[in-house]
């Protein structure tokens, strides 16, 4: 097996994701034994992919910011009476709450970090309330605040089109409250396309992970928009 | 007249050429008894052979084990017998990695091979890849920079469909209307830059995000 075919083939990514036929699997592995800059390329499509599939949950992204309080801040809106006692009820209510600057994206410079924003976006229930709109930035991130409720050890948040045929495009489990028992959802911005979603909440009790079973806590629909 | 010259539509790889010489002048020197092209052997095939036996098994520890046991049963091998294709030296050791991983799953209790061979000392505890002190966040870091350099969404898109949904490039062509020629372009560009993005982490040895 040649460089030219593992080129054309695209052969190191169909390695990764054993889809190479038994024969080519063979050769290119025979290949990968001798050839150093093989492994590098593979070494460094991991790093792509491990990167990729990590942004597309980012939930590493609001785990801990540094150099900005969250929770300060996002303790000064539930401190409003009206969102405070909201968020025990059934609906949606959203707030833009404002720009974060990405804590964790390192440009090198003196501070390290960079001006990648991302949107706050609390995601309230409250009974009665009309859908709001979000307007999401497709080249931002956008962090959905989920407020929980209930005694769960753990929660599974699942966001799919409002269409009871729609595939999720967003599924996480083991999800445990970050700040004022709000569940931090990040999402790059393209994510999102202009639409109608619904956000479905689910509760589990078990700690272990291999018997977890979930109740449904709530459906949190919402709709996004592009932001001008 | 004029001449036909005919171009090669492939450039020649000659790697391979290369790697085929130097298998076969290995196999020659160990059949022969020469302790230096045993160390060769180690030298050449010990970082791939160690890559698959991690893909295979999943334990750096074992996998060096295992790296151990392999070259002591092919440099065995080959100072006894003759084997037919010895430019194709790669895929034997291959073989000889995949049924030693094999047979370390079935055995409870590894016991190492006994055999005394000088050139196997030379297998290094760890091998270190090129991005393998890349943080995580520098990952992420350099994934955000090239999706932010990507204006073209579709071609964010080949990305998301490929690396995390798993989607074939037919599959991925097809729901976005593409030929094959730019999805491996902008794959293949997507890479390049990639490269340089953690190219940099690796030398920005100052970077040490604090999470605690």
């Amino acid at each position: 097996m040649d460089s030219n075919y593992i080129e054309q083939h695209l052969l190191i990514d169909r390695y990764l994701q054993g889809t190479l036929k038994e024969g080519e699997k063979d050769a290119f592995e025979e290949r990968l034994v001798w050839d150093q800059e093989l492994v590098d390329e593979l070494d460094l499509a991991e790093h792509l992919r491990e990167g990729l599939r990590a942004a597309a949950t980012a939930r590493e992204y609001v785990a801990k910011p540094r150099g900005f309080n969250l929770a300060a801040m996002v303790a000064g809106m539930f401190a409003v009476p009206q969102y405070a006692a909201a968020a025990s009820f059934v609906l949606a209510v959203m707030l833009t709450a404002g720009v974060l600057l990405n804590p964790f994206v390192n440009t090198g410079g003196s501070q390290g970090y960079t001006t990648a924003q991302t949107e706050i976006v609390p995601l309230l229930a409250v009974r009665g309330a009309s859908i709001s709109t979000i307007n999401v930035d497709e080249n931002a991130w956008t962090v959905l605040l989920v407020d929980v409720m209930g005694n769960y050890a753990s929660y599974r948040v699942t966001i799919r089109k409002d269409d009871p045929a729609a595939e999720p495009i967003w599924v996480q489990d083991g999800l445990t409250p970050t700040y004022l028992d709000a569940l931090a959802i990040s999402m790059p911005g393209d994510a999102l396309d202009a639409g109608r979603y619904v956000l479905s909440l689910e509760g589990t009790t078990e700690s272990d992970p291999g018997d977890k079973k979930y109740e449904q806590i709530q459906d949190i629909p919402f709709e996004t928009a592009a932001a001008e | 007249m004029a001449k036909a010259t005919l171009i090669p539509l492939h450039k020649q790889d000659s790697a391979l050429e290369e790697e085929r010489r130097t298998a076969a002048r290995i196999v020659r020197g160990i059949h022969d008894g020469d302790s230096a092209a045993e160390t060769a052997l180690v030298e050449r095939y010990s970082t791939g052979l160690r890559y698959l036996l991690m893909r295979r098994i999943g334990d750096e520890e074992r996998a060096r084990d295992l790296l151990q046991d392999t070259f002591c049963i092919a440099i065995a091998k080959l100072r006894e017998t003759e084997i037919e294709n010895p430019e194709r030296l790669a895929g034997y050791l291959r073989g000889i990695a995949i049924r030693v991983a094999m047979n370390d799953g079935r055995r409870r209790n590894r016991e190492p091979y006994l055999m005394e061979v000088e050139a196997v000392a030379q297998v290094k505890d760890r091998e270190p890849r090129q991005f393998e002190h890349v943080a995580r966040e520098q990952t992420l870091s350099a994934v955000h920079k090239l999706l932010k350099s990507m204006p073209v969404k579709r071609d964010r898109e080949i990305l998301t469909r490929l690396y995390v949904r798993d989607q074939d490039k037919q599959e991925i062509c097809d729901a976005l209307g593409l030929d094959s020629l730019h999805y491996n372009r902008v794959l293949f560009r997507a890479k390049r830059r990639f490269r340089k993005l953690m190219e940099k982490s690796v030398h920005t040895a100052d970077f040490a995000p604090n999470l605690g």
